[in-house]
């Protein structure tokens, strides 16, 4: 097995054809992952979430870290490693355009889900569905690709 | 598409189940993300390395978070979150006993060492100097798990469940 550094514009192809990631935050020392769906466009990650620990972390500190990869087995897989802020996109006049863009990005990949059909049940009790748009400005970005040695 | 709690017990067979996952750590209010494998056992994960950003930061901040996840669809998934924290297994009498269940246990999973080597680019084999065993100790755990609800049910397969379009 050959492992190789992906170049930038590598890595952000593996981004665009990905749609599912991990996406890790931290309080003081703590971190926290968890799985996403986003899109990627232009410099930055589209998504979007419900208001939790997630949010409430980002919001509190912007520095994330994005992993995508895609495996075909266990010796042939590429992965994509971003760092990155956060950014959120609140219903709020200046900030139309950027939300019905991640809209459009986040419908395009079938990941927008209508809000009607979700329903969050955490405690016994029922979380409102209340969509926060967001976006990830990526920082810094690298790729690892692993590819069959043919000569061995 | 309904989202609700898994059971401690559904969270604990997701670990031992998959003993894949991605593990974050944090230095400097900066989290960073990498695929692992792991052996699981009840209130603990062991894992292997070599020495890269990844257990330099474990060692200087031991709080870690450690996910694992089964995705057949958007609208059918599991997801556990197991918060820890970072212990290395040094080679040293006092953690020979621990370090050899860590390589024990792990050794049941094929190709487990292979992540490591990946992120290190480490030519060398489990066995030598380079390699570092740890173990996460489980402070908390917990899981969601989304199905599909009464409508999606009756229309069958759901909007989300074709695949996307790239």
């Amino acid at each position: 097995m050959l492992i190789q550094q992906l170049t930038r514009q590598e890595s952000l192809g593996l981004l665009g054809r990905m749609h599912l990631g991990r996406l890790g935050c931290s309080q003081g020392a703590q971190s926290y992952v968890v799985p996403i769906y986003f899109a990627y466009h232009d410099s930055y990650l589209y998504s979007f979430s419900t208001v939790g620990r997630k949010i409430e972390w980002m919001r509190a500190n912007p520095l994330v870290c994005l992993e995508t990869d895609e495996v075909v087995s266990s010796q042939q897989w590429a992965s994509v490693i971003v760092f990155g802020r956060y950014e959120e996109l609140p219903d709020s006049p200046e900030h139309q355009n950027a939300r019905a863009h991640a809209h459009h990005l986040l419908e395009r990949k079938n990941i927008w889900w209508e809000p009607g059909y979700v329903k969050t049940i955490v405690d016994g009790i029922e979380r409102p569905l209340m969509p926060v748009f967001y976006r990830i400005r990526i920082v810094e970005i690298t790729g690892h690709r692993a590819a069959l040695n043919l000569e061995s | 598409m309904l989202i609700s709690e898994m059971s401690g017990e559904e969270c604990r067979d997701l670990l031992s189940r998959l003993g894949f996952g991605r593990l974050a750590c944090a230095h400097q209010n900066r989290p960073y993300i990498v695929p692992i494998y792991f052996a699981y056992e009840p209130d603990h994960l062991y894992g292997f390395a070599t020495l890269g950003r990844k257990v330099e930061w474990m060692r200087s901040n031991p709080q870690v978070c450690v996910e694992v996840d089964e995705v057949l669809s958007h609208f059918r998934w599991s997801s556990v979150v197991v918060l820890g924290r970072y212990e290395e297994l040094p080679d040293t009498p006092q953690y020979s006993a621990v370090r050899l269940q860590a390589q024990l246990r792990l050794e049941k999973r094929a190709l487990w060492w292979q992540t490591a080597y990946a992120v290190g680019q480490v030519r060398s084999d489990p066995h030598s100097s380079n390699a570092i065993f740890y173990c996460i100790h489980i402070e908390e755990i917990s899981g969601r798990r989304a199905t599909a609800d009464p409508v999606e049910s009756a229309v069958g397969l759901s909007r989300a469940e074709r695949p996307a379009r790239e």
